[in-house]
């Protein structure tokens, strides 16, 4: 039985790592957003699923390894433009409550398979995650939800602070452009631009970073790098502002043990066995852990590095196939 | 498909009139130019370059640098 991968069309790790599976001659079906579920057999209390994709037919009873990366297929809908009436609304409303319910509950029977990452786990809450690490030991960095200038000025009193989106960042791509949400520092200049009152905000200090880390996890190993982003002002409080006439120096980085085993146990109480990492180090060399992208990228890391995570995944989904 | 100018417009006009909804965040994104459009082709191996290694090292590594350092 071929393993099942499903993400989205344009991620080049996914390609990479499919291309290994064609090298050592293992069997694969790649779904993704572009993908269409066209029939559905779903027999209740034996779960006998079939579902026909694209030009397979699927039996999931009989599959044994999935990789979940990112996204997921489509419905096979209808489409036509309708003017925005209430109950146009509501329906659509209710239409995607119905698809969400069936996705959840058709990933929720993949879970039951040799899983590498799954879509009803790919959505972490940043908050959640931060005061799950804080109760295992990690060090994060002080942090205010609110929505006011007042009390982002009492916050601001004694320390630079950042702002960052409570959940993703803002996906608009265009052909020439995009509209980037990146962290960003709230300087003087800025604080006078904010109005009275706002929406909900994170709001974290800023944390003066010797270098930061990102490090991918997987299934209990780690694999770490070093990014000195710090001594280019561009980059200095989100890297992704990548500077490509002097890029970031990226190295391979071994993290501390102990800070291995505590990161460990927050993936397990997470039930991630895949995931992206990111921790700054600080002045007094202290390990601050910032937050962890369970769909985030590898490619980035793996390549610099040398480590070869392409390879490592795909022998991971072939041993899962076993 | 894409208009850069409204979409600029339309932005400007979401961060006023919904000024108490958002969060700040978005107060601060702007339309910003993609450089290349093979820059998000290959975003994840950008990185590549960060190695700072000799420049022709690059080039042959990843043929896609050459578009993105042209003055290379």
């Amino acid at each position: 039985m071929a393993s099942l991968i499903i993400s989205i069309d344009q991620d080049d790790s996914t390609t990479d790592v499919c291309k290994w599976l064609f090298f050592l001659d293992s069997k694969f079906i790649r779904l993704s957003e572009s993908s269409i579920v066209k029939n559905v057999n779903w027999g209740f209390p034996k779960n006998k699923i079939t579902i026909e994709v694209d030009q397979f037919t699927l039996d999931l009873n009989s599959l044994k390894s999935v990789w979940y990366r990112r996204g997921n297929w489509r419905s096979n809908h209808q489409e036509k433009q309708l003017n925005p009436t209430a109950l146009v609304d509501e329906s659509f409303k209710f239409l995607e409550y119905e698809e969400r319910a069936f996705k959840y509950a058709l990933h929720d029977f993949l879970k039951s398979k040799n899983n590498l990452s799954n879509y009803n786990l790919s959505k972490v809450n940043k908050i959640e995650v931060l005061n799950l690490a804080s109760s295992i030991g990690l060090k994060i960095p002080e942090s205010r939800i609110i929505n006011s200038k007042k009390a982002l000025i009492n916050f601001m009193t004694d320390k630079r602070v950042i702002t960052k989106p409570l959940e993703n960042p803002l996906e608009y791509y265009a052909d020439t452009y995009w509209i980037p949400t990146y962290t960003e520092e709230i300087t003087d200049e800025m604080l006078r631009e904010v109005p009275n009152k706002f929406g909900v905000s994170l709001f974290q200090e800023l944390i003066e970073k010797k270098y930061e880390l990102r490090v991918v996890y997987l299934e209990g190993d780690f694999f770490s790098m070093a990014i000195f982003s710090q001594l280019d002002n561009q980059t200095e409080v989100d890297f992704r502002r990548y500077n490509h006439e002097s890029p970031n120096r990226n190295v391979p980085y071994k993290l501390p043990i102990v800070l291995e085993l505590k990161i460990t146990q927050l993936m397990n109480e997470l039930e991630l066995n895949f995931g992206s990492i990111d921790i700054l180090v600080n002045c007094l060399d202290e390990y601050i852990f910032l937050e962890v992208n369970p769909i985030g990228q590898f490619g980035m890391t793996s390549f610099p590095c040398n480590y070869n995570l392409e390879k490592k995944i795909a022998k991971k989904i072939i041993r899962n196939n076993v | 498909m894409f208009d850069k100018k409204s979409d600029e417009v339309q932005l400007l006009k979401l961060k006023k009139e919904f000024e108490l909804n958002f969060p700040l965040s978005f107060k601060f994104s702007r339309v910003t130019d993609i450089k290349d459009k093979t820059l998000r082709l290959v975003k994840d191996r950008i990185t590549i370059s960060s190695l700072q290694v000799n420049k022709t090292i690059r080039k042959s590594f990843y043929k896609e640098i050459t578009i993105l350092y042209p003055n290379d």
